[in-house]
């Protein structure tokens, strides 16, 4: 095919509307070609946007209840049966422990690839973080009183000094509330920031190190700003910063 | 007591944490997770994109059930196969919509291919309902790209905008669309490659692409 016979397909072609035989043509000529694949490329991204064009519809509820209740259970099965003590991580298997690394790297490297607020300090960090991989330590964050259905975790980097709190199924907010992250030592309190929490996954990462505190905690606030000094609304999780 | 960041607070004011948000992780970010086995990031990619998925299978296949399923598959398929997406697949939602259309076109076909099967008509494919009112848009929804592309299709002819509909949205050949409504395929094609390009060059006017 020329480029005369290929420019008159490309519109079809980007439709997915052609035969095979005359799909796999063009698609010979576009690998070779030095000018096609621009048009194609502009047509495909005219495309691409037509699902933007369509009346946005809710899905009900139960539809991410139910694919979320497929992936979990098939996940745990998937697992090894183990009993986890719940102070202690230690035990936790490789496999966790590196995917938990991943994701935290890629969480900030996602942020790094997409941010441009950073300061240098903490761009600095992340790139120790990514060059050197150390796994994160990781403490159970777990719901206290009404609210045990919610779970997460503490990734502490310490040598980094970075660590992320990731928590989900906390009740969702209303008004200005807010949940609040909080270290501890004893009954002293240190603010870390508020989460943003988007259907009942609540993340705050954090410049900082749990060196010097025994206790992570989450309370839900007021708001819309941080609570100085200490808690005023009820703590929601606690993590122990503590590993045997 | 110790300061968090390079910011410093005093006794009564703690320092500022540096805080990011599930907002800020990019879709790559969250697949490759997904792909080590962080399930978190599915429930934040559903909840970016279920409605926008949801909203085009419904539009291809008006069936709430259908689209229910649709939904769901493409999700458990995004899980999956999270480890096979590529930047060569386009941006993560290119192929998040690729991944529910053929899902949707597959289904199609099964219908098209039972003997009760009707085409659709001609009015319901040129039907202005079948783009979004402006007061129902969301984030997404309120994209420039978006209303640009809104518009453009709006300034096609009907002739054009039905086979367009019926390739994009109903998964139809050209060959396909010539024979359902007894036209020459030539008349298909030509209306297929004007309309396309009537687009694109509305959309450039546009000062879009």
């Amino acid at each position: 095919m020329n480029c005369r016979e290929v420019e008159e397909l490309l519109g079809a072609y980007v439709l997915e509307a052609l035969s095979e035989e005359e799909s796999r043509a063009v698609a010979t000529h576009l690998t070779t070609c030095p000018t096609c694949p621009n048009i194609e490329s502009q047509l495909r991204a005219i495309v691409d946007v037509f699902p933007l064009t369509v009346p946005p519809l809710d899905p009900p509820p139960q539809v991410k209840e139910r694919l979320l209740a497929r992936i979990y259970t098939e996940e745990a099965a998937r697992q090894p049966t183990r009993t986890l003590p719940m102070t202690s991580l230690a035990s936790r298997s490789r496999r966790w422990r590196n995917a938990l690394l991943a994701a935290t790297l890629l969480v900030l490297f996602g942020l790094v690839g997409t941010l441009f607020a950073w300061n240098l300090v903490l761009n600095q960090r992340v790139a120790q973080l990514s060059a050197h991989a150390q796994p994160p330590v990781v403490y159970a964050l777990r719901g206290l009183g009404a609210n045990t259905a919610a779970h997460g975790q503490v990734l502490s980097y310490p040598s980094q000094h970075l660590m992320v709190l990731i928590i989900r199924d906390l009740p969702p907010l209303s008004g200005t509330q807010v949940y609040q992250g909080w270290l501890l030592h004893g009954q002293q309190t240190t603010s870390i920031g508020l989460f943003n929490v988007q259907q009942g996954i609540a993340t705050l990462g954090v410049v900082g190190t749990v060196a010097g505190y025994d206790t992570a905690a989450v309370s839900l606030e007021a708001g819309p700003r941080a609570t100085p000094s200490a808690p005023r609304g009820p703590v929601v999780a606690l993590a122990k910063l503590t590993t045997t | 007591m110790q300061d968090f960041g390079h910011r410093k607070g005093s006794p009564n004011h703690p320092p500022p944490p540096f805080p990011f948000s599930v907002e800020e992780i990019s879709d790559e970010a969250l697949l490759y997770a997904l792909a080590v086995g962080v399930l978190w990031s599915l429930e934040v990619l559903y909840q970016r994109y279920g409605r926008l998925l949801y909203s085009i299978a419904y539009r291809m296949i008006p069936d709430h059930q259908i689209a229910e399923d649709l939904l769901q598959e493409t999700f458990v398929s995004v899980w999956q196969h999270a480890g096979s997406y590529t930047s060569q697949s386009g941006s993560v939602r290119t192929w998040l919509f690729a991944i529910i259309r053929h899902r949707a076109i597959d289904q199609l076909r099964k219908q098209r291919a039972r003997a009760d099967f009707q085409a659709p008509s001609i009015d319901d494919l040129v039907s202005d309902e079948r783009l979004a009112a402006p007061d129902t848009w969301d984030e997404a929804w309120k994209s420039i790209q978006g209303k640009q592309v809104r518009n453009a299709l709006q300034m096609l002819s009907s002739e054009q905008r039905m086979v367009i509909e019926l390739a994009y949205f109903q998964g139809w050949t050209q060959s396909e669309i010539a024979e359902g409504y007894r036209l020459p395929l030539g008349t298909v094609k030509a209306r297929m490659r004007l309309g396309m390009m009537r687009l694109k060059r509305l959309l450039e006017q546009m000062g879009g692409r």
